[in-house]
């Protein structure tokens, strides 16, 4: 059983969710061409998923006191972005599986899969536009500027790891890894939403840079959380192929301190079958990486850090929210923390 | 008691490797101590400890890099700064661009012109019902007069900053308690009238009131809100004497 299922973070998270995908369906065209484009622009959405960073995005900016409708539009293109990225993160990781069902591309080719994440991309934009009637020009062609930012920390995050895994690069440090993670996953699960539901709810009138510690811890403690999901998880609930992070040679937590620990002749086996191109990994080399793991206490060694992570956003959350008056959005954010790594 | 020559002194444990430093590549590390037998006494909660310092170090490392860029954009406007690899500095709202600041600000408003003529002509574009609805179109002559009145009963620099969302009618709005992240005071004595088609906002500080910023909502009658109200206090320099 889930433990985090019966929290109030479920309950928000499937409200706050539900509006978000509610809004998000108006903005996806249903004209042609509908066999190569639209209908698959839906596929990743209709998928379901937690609906994470819209949830977050829209509780920030209630816990100020601001009505749904103000940040609505933010969190839905938030959540087309993170759609978008989804379709091209699975291309460029080559992953077989997502949310319990064959990828875009695997289902309908490479060249069809990029265009349909382009297109997810563009009509993120829309969303954007409409904020201007409900928020006034100047928040809004801010919060545009925000999503660029995102856009490019994202793009440079993921570009490190891609980097990494080309170049079969194994001398990575535990603050390379969290560097890498600020960028690729934090910015747009946590930091982005943070920040949009603060401009949102403070009317930009709060420093923004200050929920990027909040955003950060919560968002590494979580991608720690994910990559320990890929090694143990139940397979039907967690949606993609168990092991595929060391199929695909992710440089996670748990690889770089199997790396750090292993003897000379693991270390040197391991730098090999990291750099063999994926399909040339068999099941009884992840196997034997995934022992090695266990071994050497990799996986506990992560799930500790995973803690120490999300109790260091609970002290953020303290220093930057608070000071807001006790409310259900408040509650939600402040339990977000022990949720992450408690998901399963 | 023992003199201090005859005290027992704990013997200082052998190191099996170099003491742990985060940031040290942690393949350097491994090539230094390749003995995972012997772990330390409480491996898993130094791990714990371990992961928070090395995520402060670069969090901070990162922030203080966006400072600097920023920093730097701002005393090198000509050409590029010290840090001329670092991206734009986004860190400052004011000057986002260094020294692109001013064709960035009129692309911004060629930009802004753009979308509001491009969205006005969207299939299914515009115009959309507004959450604060009652609400006329926007129009730019939505933006009321708005006057402020600060009564304080302390020395302070008070800044306030008022934003009402596109259209939103001035008559039955109030204001919410305004509150402070740096204080458990909050700020209660503000209040909001019309008058001759005016938005009058009075700010009282109290003498007790602490410095810090303040914000709340600014509600309409039917308890929606429909923008908000922000009142900086900040201590002001000691007045020089003659």
């Amino acid at each position: 059983m889930n433990p985090a299922a019966g929290s109030p973070v479920s309950s928000i998270l499937r409200e706050y969710g539900d509006a978000a995908r509610a809004l998000l369906f108006d903005y996806l065209p249903a004209t042609e061409p509908r066999r190569y484009l639209y209908d698959l622009v839906a596929d990743y959405p209709r998928r379901g998923g937690r609906a994470f960073r819209p949830s977050l995005c829209i509780a920030t900016a209630l816990a100020f006191g601001t009505p749904i409708e103000a940040a609505l539009r933010t969190a839905v293109s938030i959540e087309l972005t993170h759609n978008a990225m989804l379709i091209h993160d699975d291309i460029e990781d080559g992953s077989e599986q997502r949310r319990g069902k064959p990828t875009m591309h695997a289902t309908h080719g490479v060249p069809i899969a990029i265009n349909v994440g382009d297109m997810l991309s563009l009509l993120s934009m829309r969303p954007l536009l409409d904020n201007r009637h409900i928020l006034g020009s100047d928040l809004s062609l801010r919060i545009f500027q925000e999503t660029e930012r995102m856009a490019r920390e994202s793009a440079e995050g993921q570009a490190l790891e891609l980097g990494w895994r080309r170049d079969n690069v194994t001398d990575l440090a535990e603050s390379d890894y969290l560097y890498m993670v600020l960028k690729k996953t934090c910015w747009l699960a946590t930091i982005h939403p943070t920040r949009m539901g603060t401009l949102i709810g403070g009317l930009g009138t709060i420093d923004l840079d200050r929920c990027i510690r909040f955003g950060f811890f919560l968002g590494a403690a979580f991608q720690i959380q994910d990559d320990l999901l890929n090694l143990e998880g139940d397979a039907s609930a967690y949606g993609k192929e168990i092991g595929g992070d060391i199929r695909e040679g992710k440089r996670t937590l748990m690889l770089i301190h199997l790396i750090s620990k292993a003897n000379e002749a693991e270390r040197e086996r391991l730098r090999s079958l990291l750099g063999q191109p994926r399909e040339a990994r068999t099941e009884a080399e992840v196997q034997w990486v995934l022992d090695r793991m266990n071994a050497y206490g990799s996986i506990d060694y992560a799930r500790q850090v995973a803690q120490g992570l999300a109790g260091a956003a609970q002290y953020e959350f303290t220093a930057l929210y608070g000071h807001l008056p006790d409310s259900r959005d408040k509650r939600f954010l402040e339990a977000l923390p022990a949720w992450v790594i408690e998901r399963n | 008691m023992s003199s201090p020559g005859s005290r027992h002194k704990r013997v200082r444990p052998e190191r099996d490797g170099p003491i742990r430093n985060s940031l040290t590549p942690a393949a350097t590390q491994a090539a230094k101590n390749p003995r995972p037998e012997a772990p330390p006494a409480n491996p898993l909660s130094e791990a714990l400890e371990c992961g928070v310092r090395t995520a402060y170090t670069v969090i901070d490392e990162y922030l203080r890099r966006g400072y600097e860029a920023a920093r730097s954009s701002r005393d090198h406007t000509e050409g590029r700064g010290y840090m001329g690899d670092e991206k734009p500095n986004y860190s400052s709202w004011g000057n986002p661009w260094g020294p692109m600041a001013m064709p960035m600000q009129q692309w911004m408003s060629a930009m802004r012109a753009v979308t509001e003529a491009w969205s006005s002509m969207m299939p299914g574009g515009f115009p959309q019902q507004m959450w604060n609805a009652g609400c006329a179109e926007p129009t730019a002559s939505a933006a009321p007069a708005v006057s402020v009145r600060v009564l304080s009963h302390r020395r302070a620099g008070v800044t306030t900053k008022v934003h009402l969302h596109p259209g939103t009618e001035c008559e039955g709005l109030t204001v919410g308690t305004l509150v402070s992240e740096g204080s458990d005071v909050p700020l209660d004595s503000v209040s909001i009238d019309v008058k001759h088609g005016v938005l009058q906002i009075k700010v009282v500080v109290m003498p007790e009131q602490p410095f810090g910023h303040y914000i709340g909502p600014i509600v309409t009658a039917d308890g929606r809100t429909a923008g908000g109200l922000s009142v900086s206090l900040t201590e002001l320099p000691p007045i020089k004497s003659e």
